[in-house]
């Protein structure tokens, strides 16, 4: 099993005392699969995307990645997973401002050693990017930068893909294109993906959907 | 509506503390530089310009006796003669020099002695006061006299009338000297005449050290103004900053109907309202700094002078006025362009928290343009300039426009670095670096000043003491020095000293004039004393025999300068005529000097005859001769000067005079230091949107601390390798241009690597102290803080 979440625990200290965002959650999923996350806003399901890519530390509970409990690791263990095992898509791109569109794309694979020029060649082909690679972000538009962050996710071959509304700040019709296409790249890299989305129609083309409410899953579909 | 619009400004320093931080101390510590050097300054002029009035002392010709003190009758007989002459009684009271003068007879200049209400002047005429400032009067001792302070005094001296002082002295009938009035009846006879014992003493042209103060003065004038425009620069960063932060405010004020011209208004009175608190705090601060740096200064004008000068303070009404106008003055300067792109930013324009830095990488262009502009001037004035004015304009221009293009340079080679990264770490890390240059570029141009200053002021502290240390050899080459009171007793100490020493060197002068510049003629002995220590600047081949042939004369560097004399040219001396075959440097001699040979010398002037010897001796036998000399020819100790005593006090006057440099190198360098520790940590805020992403790909906050320290010591570097050779400049132009200006002679430039070494190792220390905190900051910021990032809750 690629991930292996169980009992899950995560609260945040507020105005009001602690507040408990996730309680007990537990779930699994396997390569080559993918799954949606779906929830209200507040519900948890962003800080559980955050813990499961070692971006974040529970409370309790275990999260193991490839057999591995990234939830006891440390600071430089945590972001030796992020480097080698997930790659994750966030909704506001967050790409480097600083580098170009190929540094951005090819940054994670060359961070982890696992640089291939050819396939980031194909990737910026098929993300229509090409046109794109000497250009820095600021210089895109919303869609482009969303393709660039897709790009650089997928160019590390990672095992296990994190994508937080990864489509939240694109019209329809991009989202539908740029969430074709990660699916496809998904499947082709042999890879899992974990979505998170307010959307019932992009959660509806995932294999398996989670619905998060109040820090508890509540119900899972097929 | 005003009160709702100040409030809403003035929210943004509530709720950004370390801003109004940054910008109030920025503003506080460029006042107090200046402030503290310019109290400095004053104080010590003061103090020697009141000594220097007071007392008239070099300006005027004076009267001895050679026998001791001048009986008054002898100067009743000279006023009788037609003698325009005022007595001065003189002596030591407790400790403390007492001069009494004579306000009716004194020349103008003299007895200048503050408030010139006519008040002083009738009681110095009808009834004994004593005039001293407060402090001065409060350690003499009882006395009889009435005591009247006065602040416009020097230190440790009192005034008083002549029959006053001679009371007190025990000279009943006594005078100790008399001043001589520039302008004499041209009927009067001659002193020999009247006081065949007396001798005219003609005024000084000048102390020789006195016009390195002056270069002393000079430099600290120029430290104050450098300190003041590194704070200034932090300053410009931090009202920029403030004023891109509250540009979504001001949007929504001007969108709800709040006026433009208000709202600059506003803007422009809360500025004058932090700058003059500011200047306040700075004014006070370079009190304490000025406090803190004058026992040094005061130390020095007293081993100069010889003169007590005010080791404290007096706080001056005027320090206040000018540093509170220099901190507001400085903030027009430094918000100008801010409030400019206010009133040209449209109503609509997007709040862009890093508009800032974006702003300066849209000017970049007109910021090269100008600093080349810059550049091509400070070439053309230290090319076609002349004059101390231009030799200024030529170090503001080199500064400013080397500060300008550093950003410039700086992206330059920064954006090849990241051409030529081998890791993308490494290519993150540079291309990182250039896009946090628009945001540090103002602070590293404040490091590139100050250091530029530190090298600058360093070469020419240290090339002006080795040429100060060689100049020493030169002219006082001879073991010891003999001043015999008269020609016969000259003839017979040169007889004496002859079977006992290596050589006796005659020293005999004249003054003439020179191409119309008022000149001393020097007669020496063919030797080589001469030949080893007095360096030519330039010169024919072999120039010394020829000068020793009676061929030719060798002059001073400013007589070549100021009559435009070339090696080759001629002069005339008493109607004869000389080919100029040598140029020496003379450093500190404000007036012209020739050599000629001891024979053409006493063929010249057949009247004079040496009363001084240079005594080339072994050093071992120095004191031996001396006490020889008091018991056989009854000389005292003003008659013979031991050079190595004389050597070691001129060079520690010298070390301590720059003592006080030395520690405002230090204080720029520290103001430097905080404009970029504020910096780094204005932009660790604004630095966290861009290192989330990186910490999200796999690298620990640790290591992204690490590389922010990296990435200062890096800057600290770059900055300090471009900050060595405009420096190297700034050292030159000051010995070569400035110097040259103000004082006629030119030092030569000398390069202390091992200096530049360490002043580099203190610009990195300085950086990473700066950046120790930003990073540590960094690295400690809590995932949550950063995932906000990727929740779009910033």
């Amino acid at each position: 099993m690629l991930l292996s979440v169980s009992d899950l625990h995560k609260s945040y200290a507020g105005p009001d005392g602690h507040l408990s965002v996730l309680r007990g959650v537990k779930m699994r999923l396997a390569r080559g699969e993918t799954l949606a996350l779906t929830g209200e806003s507040g519900s948890g399901k962003s800080t559980l995307l955050h813990i499961i890519g070692g971006l974040d530390q529970p409370d309790s509970g275990i999260v193991a990645v490839d057999g591995v409990d990234i939830g006891a690791m440390d600071d430089a263990g945590r972001a030796g997973i992020r480097r080698d095992k997930v790659g994750v898509v966030f909704q506001q791109f967050n790409l480097i401002p600083s580098l170009t569109v190929a540094s951005n794309i090819g940054f994670h694979a060359r961070l982890s050693g696992r640089l291939d020029q050819n396939w980031i060649k194909e990737l910026a082909d098929r993300l229509g990017l090409f046109a794109q690679l000497g250009k820095y972000p600021e210089q895109l538009s919303g869609g482009q930068q969303q393709r660039v962050a897709i790009a650089r996710t997928l160019a590390s071959k990672p095992a296990l893909i994190l994508a937080d509304e990864p489509t939240g700040n694109l019209d329809e019709e991009t989202a539908d294109k740029v969430m074709e296409l990660m699916m496809t790249l998904a499947i082709e890299t042999d890879c899992a993906l974990l979505l998170v989305t307010h959307s019932h129609r992009l959660a509806g083309r995932m294999g398996r959907r989670l619905h998060l409410r109040a820090g508890q899953i509540e119900c899972a579909e097929k | 509506m005003t009160n709702v619009g100040l409030l809403v400004l003035l929210s943004h320093w509530r709720r950004n503390p370390m801003q109004l931080f940054t910008l109030v101390v920025g503003l506080s510590l460029a006042t107090a530089l200046w402030s503290g050097v310019q109290a400095v300054n004053t104080e010590a002029r003061a103090s020697y310009d009141a000594a220097a009035e007071t007392l008239g002392e070099g300006m005027f010709a004076q009267i001895i006796a050679r026998t001791g003190t001048i009986p008054q009758e002898d100067f009743i007989a000279l006023r009788r003669a037609g003698w325009l002459v005022s007595p001065v009684v003189e002596g030591r009271l407790d400790g403390i020099r007492l001069i009494g003068t004579d306000v009716l007879t004194s020349p103008g200049g003299l007895t200048h002695v503050g408030p010139s209400d006519g008040k002083l002047t009738v009681d110095m005429i009808t009834s004994g006061i004593l005039f001293a400032t407060q402090e001065t009067l409060e350690r003499l001792g009882e006395v009889d006299v009435r005591k009247f302070p006065l602040s416009d005094l020097p230190p440790a001296v009192i005034l008083t009338d002549v029959g006053t002082a001679q009371i007190l002295l025990g000279l009943d009938g006594q005078i100790s000297r008399l001043i001589v009035a520039p302008q004499q009846p041209i009927t009067q006879p001659p002193l020999e005449v009247i006081a065949p014992n007396f001798e005219l003493i003609p005024p000084q042209s000048g102390s020789d050290v006195g016009r390195l103060t002056d270069s002393f003065h000079l430099n600290l004038t120029a430290f104050g103004l450098l300190s003041f425009v590194v704070g200034i620069f932090i300053v410009h960063g931090t009202i920029g900053l403030a004023l891109e932060q509250r540009r979504p405010v001001m949007r929504t004020l001007r969108a709800l109907g709040f006026p433009l011209v208000n709202l600059i208004a506003l803007i422009a009175f809360e500025l004058v309202g932090i700058s003059v608190l500011a200047g306040m705090i700075g004014v006070g601060l370079g009190y304490f700094i000025a406090a803190a740096l004058l026992p040094d200064v005061a130390a020095t004008i007293s081993g100069l002078y010889g003169q007590s000068i005010s080791g404290t303070l007096q706080f001056r009404p005027e320090w206040w006025v000018s540093g509170l106008l220099i901190a507001v003055g400085g903030t027009a300067l430094a918000a100008a362009a801010s409030l400019w792109n206010l009133a040209r930013m449209p109503l609509l324009a997007s709040a862009r928290p890093h508009a800032w830095a974006m702003q300066a990488r849209r000017s970049r262009l007109i910021q090269t343009v100008f600093a080349m502009f810059l550049l091509v001037a400070a070439c053309l004035l230290g090319w076609l300039g002349s004059g101390l004015a231009a030799g200024f304009a030529m170090l503001a221009a080199l500064l400013i426009g080397a500060a300008l293009a550093l950003p410039v340079i700086l992206d330059g080679l920064l954006a090849a670095a990241v051409r030529h990264a081998k890791s993308i770490i490494e290519e993150w890390f540079w291309a990182d670096t250039r896009q946090q240059l628009p945001g540090l570029s103002l602070a590293l141009m404040a490091l590139l000043i100050a250091m530029a200053a530190n090298v600058g002021v360093s070469t020419m502290v240290s090339s002006f003491r080795l040429t100060f240390t060689g100049f020493l050899d030169q002219r006082l080459a001879s073991e010891f020095y003999v001043y015999a009171d008269d020609a016969q007793q000259a003839a017979s100490l040169r007889a004496y000293l002859e079977l006992r020493v290596d050589k006796v060197l005659p020293i005999q002068s004249a003054n003439q004039d020179i191409r119309g510049l008022p000149s001393e003629i020097y007669g020496p002995i063919a030797h080589a004393t001469y030949r080893d220590n007095w360096l030519f600047l330039d010169a024919v081949p072999d120039a010394w025999p020829l000068i020793e042939a009676g061929q030719a004369a060798a002059i001073n560097e400013q007589l070549a300068r100021r009559a435009g004399i070339a090696i080759g040219d001629e002069i005339t001396i008493a109607g004869q005529p000389f080919k100029v075959f040598g140029i020496y440097g003379d450093y500190g001699n404000p007036i012209g000097q020739v050599i000629i040979t001891e024979a053409k010398f006493a063929a010249l002037f057949p009247d004079i005859f040496p009363l001084r010897f240079g005594v080339r001796m072994d050093p071992s036998r120095v004191t031996a001769l001396s006490l020889d000399l008091r018991k056989d020819f009854g000389l005292n100790e003003v008659n013979m000067i031991n050079q190595a005593g004389i050597k070691a006090f001129s060079l520690a006057v010298f070390d301590r005079t720059f003592t006080v440099t030395g520690a405002l190198n230090i204080l720029t360098l520290a103001v430097a230091g905080f404009a970029i520790l504020m910096s780094l940590l204005t932009l660790t805020t604004m630095r966290i949107p861009q290192l989330a992403p990186v910490w999200a790909q796999g690298i620990t906050r640790a290591r992204l601390g690490r590389l922010e320290i990296v990435r200062a010591v890096l800057l600290a570097l770059l900055t300090t390798a471009l900050a060595l050779p405009l420096g190297i400049s700034l050292g030159w132009t000051l010995l070569a241009v400035v110097n040259v200006e103000a004082f006629g002679w030119r030092l030569p430039l000398f390069l202390f690597p091992l200096d530049y070494a360490r002043l580099a190792a203190f610009a990195v220390a300085a950086a990473v102290i700066a950046a120790l905190w930003p990073a540590t900051k960094l690295a400690r910021t809590q995932p949550a803080d950063l995932l906000k990032v990727f929740a779009n809750e910033r």
